[in-house]
């Protein structure tokens, strides 16, 4: 009587099986730090690439992105805190324009920023 | 042959599907969940680590936070107890404002630089309108006005004398305190709740909290703070402001004055046990200046980051080990 598995079939199983955590590891790894999400009120409108360059008003907040930085160009706000946030580039960071209700996130994991700022 | 390579096809394919579950059901157990938002004027950000369901409770934190501004804090919403009370000079409070503005009162009393009717000195001062340096007179009749300005709190029946009550200097962190206790209510083992400068923080492991470079931009910080089941809040002189003949004039005001803290502090930040409390000791040790400051920290038992506008820090004791600076151009020394 033949084996029912064989040491072939071990190989094909161990190859279809790392085929399977390869697959899942870069689908996890995916897109970091290549993107942006644009949240409004709480909800995300829309998700930008970092590579291309982009410049649109919502909410009275002028988002732009060039060279792969993100920056507010123009806001209504009184604070002008969004527009003194400068340039951001890493997965994690974000700048916020409170009065507007408007935010945009770097997309990835954060790597060595903090939980959290204060301040 | 062909029956073989086909069993082999099944068997594959029936633990590949195997493998795909177990990592799916593996990552859905130990889900970390995150919701945004604005209350209050701020950022809210709520973070809950490994619940199954953790976007609901994200979410009902924020509602919580938003009940609390809409319902009781909000300057801005007429409906609210803040409004209603600065219009009509009276209301009749429920249980949780009552004990709260009670513990206002007690804690406004602590400091003679801090006060809760910073109300009509923002309106004269048009703080967030672009700004206004009033005269010497308007100041003294501000002044005049202030110290006659009372809130009266008769069980539950409040009264307010002449003026207007703004809770903005320690709301935020009251609102995070609101929400860490809705979550551990949940039984929810680790969350950090950001609202404005303030945070809560809870769970076994330390936290890496950022401390705000007071002279770079939201994302920037000089320092990294490890810390968890416990508050801190920060009130700088770097985000609200107006300058006029080269002089910055902030948010933070000083009660005795009727104007604009003026002193060598940019920055404070407070870890305390409570949120009000926190938040509270920021705004009042800025305005209260370094020396005075630190006794009021030592008298709630909190601990205090100062950051003067020369890039020298004071840092508390309790404090020392826990502080990472990540930025030299700030020269650390710690209070003995």
């Amino acid at each position: 009587m033949k084996k029912l598995i064989t040491k072939k079939d071990l190989i094909l199983l161990f190859v279809v099986l790392l085929a399977g955590i390869v697959g899942i590891v870069f689908m996890n790894s995916a897109d970091e730090g290549k993107s942006a999400e644009i949240i409004v009120d709480g909800k995300t409108t829309e998700i930008i690439s970092l590579d291309e360059a982009y410049e649109k008003q919502i909410n009275g907040v002028v988002i732009c992105c060039e060279k792969g930085e993100i920056y507010i160009k123009e806001s209504n706000c009184p604070d002008k805190v969004c527009m003194r946030s400068g340039r951001i580039s890493k997965s994690g960071e974000s700048i916020i324009c409170a009065p507007n209700r408007v935010a945009v996130k770097i997309n990835g994991k954060k790597g060595n920023l903090p939980d959290a700022i204060t301040g | 042959m062909v029956k073989k390579s086909k069993n082999l096809l099944i068997i594959s394919a029936v633990v590949l599907v195997v493998v795909i579950f177990t990592v799916s059901l593996f990552s859905s157990m130990t889900n970390d969940a995150e919701a945004s938002n604005f209350a209050m004027g701020s950022p809210v950000d709520i973070k809950v680590y490994g619940e199954k369901d953790g976007d609901a409770l994200c979410g009902y934190a924020i509602e919580r936070i938003k009940f609390i501004d809409n319902v009781y804090l909000s300057h801005t919403i007429s409906s609210s107890a803040v409004s209603t009370l600065n219009r009509d000079g009276k209301l009749t409070a429920d249980k949780w404002l009552g004990d709260y503005l009670t513990e206002c009162v007690e804690l406004s009393a602590k400091s003679d630089s801090f006060t809760l009717f910073s109300g009509d000195m923002k309106d004269l001062w048009q703080i967030e309108n672009g700004g206004y340096v009033p005269t010497d007179s308007e100041i003294a009749d501000l002044l005049q006005k202030l110290e006659n300005t009372e809130l009266i709190i008769n069980s539950n029946e409040m009264t307010l004398q002449n003026g207007k009550i703004d809770l903005g200097a320690l709301g935020k962190g009251t609102a995070c305190g609101e929400a860490i206790d809705y979550l551990k209510k949940q039984n929810v083992e680790k969350a950090l709740v950001t609202v404005g400068g303030s945070i809560g923080a809870i769970g076994d492991e330390s936290f890496s909290i950022g401390v705000r470079n007071p002279f770079g931009g939201q994302n920037d910080y000089f320092a990294i703070l490890n810390a968890t089941n416990c508050f801190v809040s920060t009130s700088g002189d770097y985000e609200k402001f107006f300058e006029r003949d080269g002089i910055r004039y902030s948010h933070i005001f000083d009660a005795t004055t009727g104007k604009p803290v003026q002193n060598d502090i940019t920055s404070v930040t407070v870890v305390a046990e409570s949120g009000t409390v926190s938040d509270f000791l920021s705004t009042a040790i800025f305005a209260e200046g370094i020396e005075n400051g630190i006794k009021l920290a030592d008298e709630f038992g909190a601990e205090v980051i100062i950051v003067k506008k020369d890039k020298s820090v004071l840092v508390s004791k309790g404090l020392e080990n826990k502080l990472t600076i990540n930025d030299n151009s700030f020269s650390i020394s710690v209070i003995e």
